[in-house]
């Protein structure tokens, strides 16, 4: 808590006290609701623990309107990646989640690395008003030292008490999404944004909270760095945080994922003291009824239109597109999205993630969801020729079941022979730039060799660099790839 | 802090950018856990989800769920 009151502040306050017209913080309680990775989790699930309909933006908004009915002192706080992960965010690009978020009427929302997903316009309106929500960053810049993406901070007052909430971002979001979505800024130190912060507005604040997608172990540090945080509302590592956890006199929360519960912290203020803090996760179950205003929104502006668009044709296949023992067309296809989507020199797909068929003719958003129904980051990583080698030998191992894209090689004696890189022999000194699934990424099916690479990178979806491909492919239908011998056996 | 991740069964992975809970588990593990019969937790105790990115330093474990 700053204690750094001016002398001339503190003595109009204590007259002000005296005369009984002061503000007064005594006995105030202060609600703070916060969720974090929804990662557009907006219409209800099944959940083991909470049931067949658990979470959902509509559940979510009885209990928020229900506090904030029991106690106005209320704030409603999101600490990142509202974005991605359900086939709504895919198909509306972030729309749904930004539009549920004013609706619910959030105070304040960090900036995850996800949601950078649909590039920086999709956010920009938020970024460049004072809007409500406020969207925070302290530590995003245009360019180098150049000015903040987003505000760095909000205010929020509660009968005279000042409340500075700071948002940070994960400063590995450069490394987590396509290089488009991020071209141009700079993500600095989370710290030593932070202790800019508290240096610039020394004074000016009562409470300090920090919204933040950092991760609870970073979170942890964090509080250790940097006295005089009073809350950290926490994101980006899932963490489901059931009792209150302090480093020093910080409080640490985190409300799990996908909007499966709401964290509710409550503060009970002497002056601009804490003396006492409660914190509860509460179940956005089966069992809560979901507001009519959000549910009925949500169906017909969104998942009407979404049962619509999986209609949506986004390509047409000349053939059967099919999984088979050794080289399949539908791993070429797979592999070669993956390579045209980074750019990289050769591309990797497990056999065991490719989980249908396209039958001959139109292609539909609802197919490109049954072929690749696991929501994988497409990752590329560095590989020396001499772990190329390595992987190309695995693969060889495995029987040629696996895709590859921009490479050909020959299996003999479970070996890889006569390895070919983009048409010309592998070089064991070159570097390569490799793309595959982040579950082969780290080590998947045994792929160790791909954890062994340098300069790891996210580009995005699985899915929406096939849909991408397909796209490109309706111009150049001749591409569409075969059995062409990449694997011979 | 290191820059490895322990995996459940002693497993160990390099750390890097963008790494989940869900790319550390094996892909019956990820069933189990969406069947709701594992339960991943931090060194902490405290679970995490799937999607959960993980920090250099960083442990999975794996606990059954206990039925009612």
């Amino acid at each position: 808590m700053n204690r750094s009151f001016p002398r001339i502040g503190l003595c109009v306050v204590l007259m002000l006290v005296c005369l009984g017209l002061a503000f007064s913080a005594e006995g105030l309680t202060l609600t703070i609701l916060h969720t974090n990775d929804l990662h557009a989790h907006l219409s209800s699930f099944p959940d083991p623990y909470l049931g067949k309909e658990a979470g959902g933006i509509a559940r979510l908004s009885t209990l928020i309107h229900q506090i904030r009915r029991e106690n106005p002192h209320t704030f409603l706080l999101d600490a990142g990646d509202r974005f991605s992960g359900t086939t709504l965010s895919t198909l509306f690009q972030g729309e749904a989640e930004l539009i549920f978020a004013c609706l619910l009427g959030y105070d304040a929302l960090a900036l995850g690395n996800h949601d950078f997903d649909f590039g920086q316009e999709r956010i920009r309106y938020f970024t460049e008003h004072q809007s409500r929500p406020a969207v925070i960053a302290a530590n995003i810049r245009q360019g180098e030292g150049g000015r903040s993406f987003a505000q760095p901070f909000i205010y929020k007052e509660v009968e005279g008490l000042r409340i500075l909430i700071v948002g940070l971002s994960t400063p590995e979001t450069p490394s987590a999404t396509l290089s488009r979505n991020v071209a141009g800024l700079t993500f600095a130190s989370p710290c030593e944004s932070l202790k800019s912060v508290m240096r610039q507005e020394q004074g000016n604040y009562d409470l300090l909270v920090v919204l933040s997608h950092l991760s609870y172990e970073v979170d942890r540090a964090l509080a250790e760095e940097v006295p005089g945080i009073d809350l950290i509302v926490g994101g980006h590592s899932h963490t489901k945080i059931e009792r209150p956890e302090r480093v020093g006199s910080c409080l640490i929360v985190q409300a799990f994922q996908w909007g499966l519960y709401l964290g509710r912290v409550d503060l009970e203020l002497d002056g601009r003291r804490i003396v006492q803090a409660e914190v509860q996760l509460i179940p956005v179950s089966s069992q809560v009824s979901p507001d009519p205003l959000p549910a009925s929104l949500l169906k017909c502006c969104y998942e009407e239109r979404a049962k619509a668009i999986m209609e949506e044709v986004v390509g047409h296949a000349p053939a059967p597109v099919l999984r088979q023992e050794g080289e399949s067309s539908i791993g070429n296809l797979l592999a070669d999205a993956f390579r045209a989507f980074t750019q990289a020199d050769l591309a990797l797909y497990n056999q065991g993630g490719m989980r249908a068929d396209i039958p001959a003719g139109p292609v539909t958003m609802a197919k490109v969801f049954e072929v690749m129904p696991f929501s994988n980051q497409v990752m590329t990583t560095d590989l020396t020729g001499q772990q190329v080698e390595i992987l190309f030998d695995y693969l060889a191992a495995r029987g040629g079941g696996d895709a590859i894209s921009g490479a050909q090689f020959r299996i003999s004696s479970g070996k890889a022979r006569d390895i070919l890189i983009g048409g010309r022999p592998l070089q064991l000194h070159q570097t390569y730039r490799v793309a595959a699934n982040e579950f082969m990424m780290a080590g998947g099916d045994k792929f160790e060799v791909l954890t062994q690479g340098k300069n790891v990178r996210s580009h995005g979806l699985d899915r929406q660099a096939l849909v991408e491909f397909l796209k490109a492919l309706e111009k150049n239908p001749q591409k569409w790839p075969q059995v062409e011998g990449r694997i011979q056996r | 802090m290191s820059q490895l991740i322990k995996v459940v069964r002693e497993r160990f992975l390099p750390y890097h950018p963008g790494i989940t809970v869900r790319s550390v588990l094996t892909p019956e593990e990820r069933e189990l856990v969406l069947e709701g019969r594992l339960k991943p937790f931090d060194r902490y105790g405290h679970e995490i989800g799937l999607g959960g990115a993980l920090s250099p330093g960083s442990e999975v474990i794996l606990r059954e769920v206990e039925r009612g």
